[in-house]
């Protein structure tokens, strides 16, 4: 109507001032102008007064201090960092200390709190509510508070290193004879259960009969004599183990199908030779094996300590035949999915492809091991000179070292067990090897991952109730087994709804990260806080705290915004 | 059925079944009741029963462990004597009445809120009610009902010297007692017979007696160690190793002599006396020997007495215990009751009071020490004179439970009285008031006001007004209050910038909205502590006049811009749930954008994120923690703080157990709060109800 009455073309265009400034358009863009000039002024004023405060007491920020020798130790650091290393290694030790905090810390939250989540609705009332309960305590206390709680109430209550808690304890152990007779035994029902006859009832009855039977000979023939001397075979024993016998025995003739029949007698005779070989007398407690036995972990006050694997020269032969054993693994892999995608005809992929990996891994240790050491290894002496000499005459002579194990081993990967330093006097003072966790490394590590864990576990739950009911129905009547409605059906679907929230938690855990301080473990903020404080550049430090922070919640959220993209719906 | 059944044999039968009414037989014993319930919910599969048999001892052997430790173990002295820094921190106790106020306008805004929104149910009033009677009722009956077990010190010439320590009984002790009292006094010779009978002696000790005690128990351990080594050796599953370490360790235990006959215990006579604290007059004297009647004397008035014990014979090298009833330790206690803090944060010299306070049952006084020889007589304080042995459950709850119930119960009644007189009033005002416009009940327009004042109340009164209360110094906010008026703050003040960056963020205009994206989204990528440090640091060098702002208003910055970004995001999430016909309708009626916004949008959006911004408080709560590393002293840093104290080192586990269900109680709180509020229906689905 308004176009008929003042056709548009014929609109007088007067561009007058007034008229210009009431634009909306107009507005809004001089509105941001004014926005940016007052926002870009308060900025630069609060940074000006900031430099003139700091010019005033000679600290004008900078980063050449960065190259300056820093001049404090680090608890928690790498071999080649010391106090006469600059500001930049030092902060690079934070920051590496952080993403070791962070790294192994996602991945235990996630197993922890998925285990969680499948606790909170387990149908098993009690686990249900003792994990409702601990969720809903760690929910709703502060994490520093549960920090301060694992460092100094848990990890300072554990025992002095000299009365360490190793496992497995030091000691002597003893395979006798009788454990080979028990395995023969447990081969042998494994085998007999394998008849058709045997429904999941009878099988159980075979397993408790034989269960029994073992604890009955232990308690017996073993634990008893140790403790009251030697006893003589009674005759009802024996006759009640051979009469046992026979029964299996002609249990398997009379039920086993004719085609079966023979696995039966086997495994009959199998537990008849076996009884008859025990009650010889030379079984029982004759010893197969003695060794002994060194503590692979060790935990204390001081920390927790595992054993190291160093890899000796012939380690990366042995990494190139894993990896082109992973390599044709993923090949099998995708071979046999595509064939189960273009055929319909099931495959199984993901165990061929287990095996071959597994066993690349295993051949090509032993084939890289096959190779003798050469008999005579050129070693360094002790006045730094070199000289040829065999494993015997180098251990005589004390130049045998972990250096010359790990080059000249003819394992790819050696073992070296935790060893405690003792004095002559038999008293235990420190660590001799071993890899060392330290209690602040542990504290912090377990009070982070408990904590998020609560929250994934809560996130799990939701997602996978999330899942509508009539998915679990509609794939129990295709006749899908629970393992694959939950891999294919359940979790898939959950996968989606949990994983934004999850990517969420991820982040907090890596903020949370920096209540390092609060257990003096030497993380980033710790660590640039000492920088600060001997450096008097507290602006440059916060900085590079913030921006370091920055780049890490960057890169875990486009590394969560991936995964998220992987499990979207695909619409069209 | 047919097929199978032959039809001769089958018809009467058949016909007998068809004819008879079966008899009503119970269910099965599974099928219902509890059993049923457990074998569903507890055994239901063979691995179901596994965990519910291995959860039940779990549950059962750690609740065992943590009554044992609560019991006998726990020293929570620590928590009732920091009771009031737990709460107050070093809050000026002349301004005391200010928090006080403050607590019961809140417990009377609860009630009137309860009254309005929800409906108090008898079994909770009843439970409340228990409460308060119970906390009320049980400090007179234990007090009445238990004595506290004997006391026990030591009497002698010489340095006693076992191992490493080393202590000289003291010839006196000095203590408290209120008129009427009894104090009885006689040799401990329950113990005196051999090192068994003396490890078994528990309740409180002097030092001397402490040690006796110990060297004896220590003994035994000692010979108790032997004798597992020995039988140790005695097996041959030993490494070399290890067997060099045993007989190492072997060659380093001697079972030293009986500590009886080292000390020759309770053998010499003791010459006991009761001096008066003021006066020095002996009220009553004897010499004690095992086996004489105890020495007993009522004392006359309140205060200070000692309790003078030299042996007879001066030469005698031995040592005697003296069991004593009525003799109690006590905590010097060295404070500044009012006024400012001088520059370095300690209160001024001229301010400090000495107070001593009997531990069991908060007798207080500040009667100065007896100084019969010219110096301070030796006094039976807390960090010399400790529980030896487990605490008997008598002494659990005569020692901790009844004082901290005294503690707790005065205030806890107001509250409940506030509470309850809040939520008549709002009931009565609804029965004169009519409602206004109609619709809105006078109590519900008054509660939504008093919880819309209140928190800047709690901030006036905390802090005081220029004029009207005089300031208080904000380094002496301490514990919960800090924690509260920490989030608190932060709470309201981070609202208007919270919504004006979600509307920045809405916005179309590029430049605001960059602006309010990149402050959020940096906030929300780096750690609160990071914020802290930077307020700490950086805000004096802004401006010179912020160099004086005190740390806690440092922190209340740094937490509410942290707070804002995380605040802007629910919001612009709640905006993105208000239905965009609503904004469209708005604009064709013709309202102004102001006018969208604050009628139309944003009260949705609100409504909407309710839950979330109660999630936000809570972790809000929880997060102002992080103060106690920038050195503030709330409720984390205050328990810091408390155990970091000679008095009460390694009392960790107490102190941290305490603010743990502290801070739970009121998360877990608020948490009920917001279920309730969302099972209520907010927002959208209020409004049609009313």
């Amino acid at each position: 109507m308004v176009a008929d009455s003042v056709p548009p073309h014929q609109a007088p265009r007067r561009l007058s001032l007034a008229a210009w400034l009431r634009d909306a358009r107009v507005l809004n863009i001089l509105g941001q102008i004014v926005f940016a000039i007052i926002l870009i002024a308060a900025v630069s004023a609060i940074w000006t007064s900031i430099l003139t405060s700091l010019q005033a007491k000679n600290l004008t920020p900078n980063t050449n201090f960065l190259a300056d020798r820093a001049g404090f130790d680090i608890s928690e650091r790498p071999a080649w960092y010391s106090s006469s290393s600059t500001y930049a290694e030092a902060f690079r030790v934070g920051v590496e200390n952080s993403l070791r905090i962070i790294g192994l810390g996602l991945v235990l939250t996630t197993i922890i709190g998925i285990l969680g989540g499948i606790f909170l609705l387990s149908s098993n009332w009690l686990l249900r509510s003792i994990t409702r309960v601990i969720v809903e305590l760690l929910r709703n206390t502060p994490l520093l508070v549960q920090l301060i709680g694992w460092y100094f109430v848990v990890m300072l209550s554990l025992p002095l290193f000299q009365d360490a808690l190793t496992f497995p304890q030091e000691s002597v152990w003893v395979l006798a004879w009788r454990f080979a007779l028990y395995l023969a035994l447990i081969v042998a029902a494994v085998v007999v259960t394998r008849l058709a006859w045997f429904t999941v009832k009878r099988r159980a009855y075979l397993w408790a009969g034989l269960l029994g039977a073992l604890i009955t000979v232990e308690g017996l023939f073993v634990v008893v004599p140790r403790q009251f001397g030697s006893l003589q075979l009674t005759s009802v024993a024996l006759w009640s183990v051979l009469l046992g016998s026979a029964l299996v025995w002609w249990v398997c003739w009379r039920y086993a199908q004719a085609s079966t029949r023979w696995r039966g007698i086997g495994g009959a005779i199998g537990a008849i030779v076996g009884s008859l070989l025990f009650f010889v007398g030379l079984l029982p407690t004759a010893a197969f094996a003695r060794f002994e036995v060194y503590p692979a972990m060790i935990l204390s006050k001081r920390g927790f300590v595992i054993p190291e694997f160093l890899p000796s020269t012939r380690f990366g032969w042995w990494l190139a035949i894993v990896i082109s054993g992973l390599i044709a693994a993923a090949i099998a892999w995708i071979v046999l999915a595509r064939i189960t995608e273009q055929t319909g005809r099931p495959t199984q992929h993901v165990l061929w492809s287990v095996v071959i990996a597994v066993s690349v891994a295993i051949l090509g240790w032993v084939a890289v091991s096959l190779p003798p050491p050469p008999a005579t290894m050129a070693l360094p002496q002790k006045d730094s000179t070199t000289l040829d000499m065999t494993v015997e005459e180098a251990i005589s002579a004390g130049v045998w070292t972990r250096d010359a194990e790990q080059q000249y081993s003819r394992w790819p990967l050696l073992y070296v067990p935790p060893v405690q330093k003792i004095s002559p006097a038999g008293i235990i003072s420190g660590l001799a090897s071993g890899t060392q966790i330290t209690p602040e490394y542990m504290a912090l590590l377990l009070g982070l991952v408990i904590y998020t864990a609560a929250f994934v576990a809560e996130i799990v739950r939701a997602g996978i109730l999330a899942v509508p009911n009539g998915q679990l129905e509609a794939s129990r009547a295709l006749g899908l087994s629970t393992s694959q409605t939950l891999s294919l059906i359940i979790l898939p679907q959950a996968l989606r709804i949990i994983i934004p929230p999850l990517g969420n938690q991820y982040l907090n855990l890596s903020k949370n990260s920096s209540l390092a301080i609060a257990v003096a473990y030497a993380d980033l903020v710790f660590v640039t806080q000492t920088i600060m404080n001997q450096s008097g550049q507290s602006v440059t430090g916060i900085t590079m705290i913030m921006l370091t922070y920055l780049a890490i919640s960057l890169v875990l959220a486009w590394f969560v915004n991936l995964v998220n993209r992987r499990f979207r719906i695909v619409t069209r | 059925m047919t097929t199978m059944a032959e039809p001769h044999s089958q018809e009467p039968t058949e016909t007998t079944l068809l004819k008879q009414e079966s008899p009503a037989r119970p269910p099965p014993l599974l099928a219902v009741g509890p059993l049923a319930w457990m074998r569903k919910n507890l055994f239901n599969s063979l691995l179901d029963s596994i965990v519910t048999v291995v959860s039940v001892i779990l549950i059962v052997s750690v609740l065992i462990s943590l009554a044992v430790w609560a019991v006998g173990e726990a020293n929570w002295f620590v928590v009732n004597f920091n009771w009031r820094l737990l709460i107050l921190g070093r809050y000026p106790a002349e301004s005391e009445w200010r928090v006080t106020l403050l607590a019961v306008i809140t417990a009377f805004t609860i009630g009137m809120a309860l009254a309005v929104w929800s409906r108090v149910s008898r079994s909770a009033v009843a439970v409340i009610a228990l409460i308060v009677v119970f906390l009320l009722v049980t400090p007179p009956i234990i007090y009445a009902l238990t004595t506290l077990s004997p006391s026990y010190v030591a009497a002698g010439n010489t340095e006693l010297s076992f191992g490493a320590s080393k202590v000289t009984p003291q010839p006196q002790l000095g203590f408290l007692a209120k008129a009427g009292e009894t104090i009885t006094v006689k040799v401990a010779d329950r113990f005196a017979t051999d090192d068994m009978t003396l490890n078994t002696l528990y309740g409180f000790t002097d030092k001397a007696a402490g040690l006796i005690a110990n060297a004896a128990s220590s003994r035994l351990s000692t010979a108790a160690q032997l004798a597992e080594l020995n039988q140790k050796l005695e097996n041959d599953l030993l490494t070399t190793g290890q067997r060099t370490r045993l007989n190492a360790q072997l060659a380093k235990l001697t079972v030293p002599a009986p500590i009886t006959e080292m000390f020759s215990v309770n053998k010499p006579a003791v010459q006991v006396r009761l001096l008066r604290g003021s006066t020095l007059e002996a009220l009553a004297g004897s010499i004690l020997t095992t086996g004489t009647p105890s020495l007993s004397v009522t004392v006359p008035a309140d205060g200070w007495y000692i309790l003078e014990k030299i042996l007879v014979d001066k030469q005698d090298t031995g040592s005697t215990i003296l069991e004593v009833t009525g003799i109690e330790p006590i905590i010097e206690r060295n404070f500044s009751r009012a006024g400012d803090l001088d520059a370095t944060g300690n209160a001024t010299a001229a301010e400090r009071v000495l107070q001593y306070i009997r531990v069991t049952d908060n007798y207080l006084t500040e009667a100065l020490r007896p100084t019969p020889d010219g110096k301070n007589v030796p006094m039976a304080i807390l960090i010399d004179n400790n529980y030896r042995g487990s605490h008997t459950f008598n002494d659990y709850l005569r020692l901790f439970v009844a004082p901290f119930f005294e503690i707790l119960n005065v205030s806890f009644l107001a509250f409940a009285l506030a509470g309850t007189i809040g939520y008549w009033f709002a009931r009565l005002i609804d029965r004169f008031i009519p409602p206004i416009g109609g619709i809105h009940r006078a109590s519900a327009r008054a509660t939504t006001w008093m919880l819309i004042v209140l928190p800047m109340l709690m901030f006036i009164l905390a802090y005081g007004i220029g004029g009207v209360l005089p300031l208080t110094d904000t380094r002496r906010w301490g514990g919960l209050l800090l924690t509260i008026m920490l989030t608190v703050v932060s709470v309201i003040a981070s609202f208007p910038l919270g919504v004006l960056l979600a509307l920045g963020r809405q916005s179309e205009l590029p430049v605001i909205k960059a602006a309010s994206t990149v402050y959020i989204e940096f906030v929300r990528g780096v750690p609160l502590i990071t914020v802290l440090f930077m307020a700490q640091l950086l805000l004096p060098l802004v401006n010179p006049a912020l160099a004086g702002l005190p740390n806690v208003f440092r922190a209340m910055v740094a937490i509410t811009l942290f707070n804002a970004a995380y605040l802007a995001e629910n919001i612009r999430g709640g905006l993105q749930a208000v239905p965009p016909g609503q904004e469209e309708a708005a604009k064709a009626l013709g309202l102004s954008n102001f006018d969208i916004v604050m009628s139309i949008t944003l009260p949705q959006a609100l409504r909407a994120i309710l839950p979330a911004l109660v999630g936000m408080v809570i972790s809000l709560f929880k997060d102002t923690s992080l103060v106690a590393i920038v050195g503030l002293l709330d409720l984390t840093g205050m328990a810091q703080n408390i155990v970091s104290q000679t008095e009460f080192i390694g009392l960790r586990r107490e102190t941290l157990l305490v603010i743990t269900l502290m801070y739970f109680g009121f998360s877990y709180a608020i948490a009920a709060v917001a279920r309730r509020i969302e099972e209520s229906g907010s927002g959208v689905v209020r409004l049609r109800q009313i």
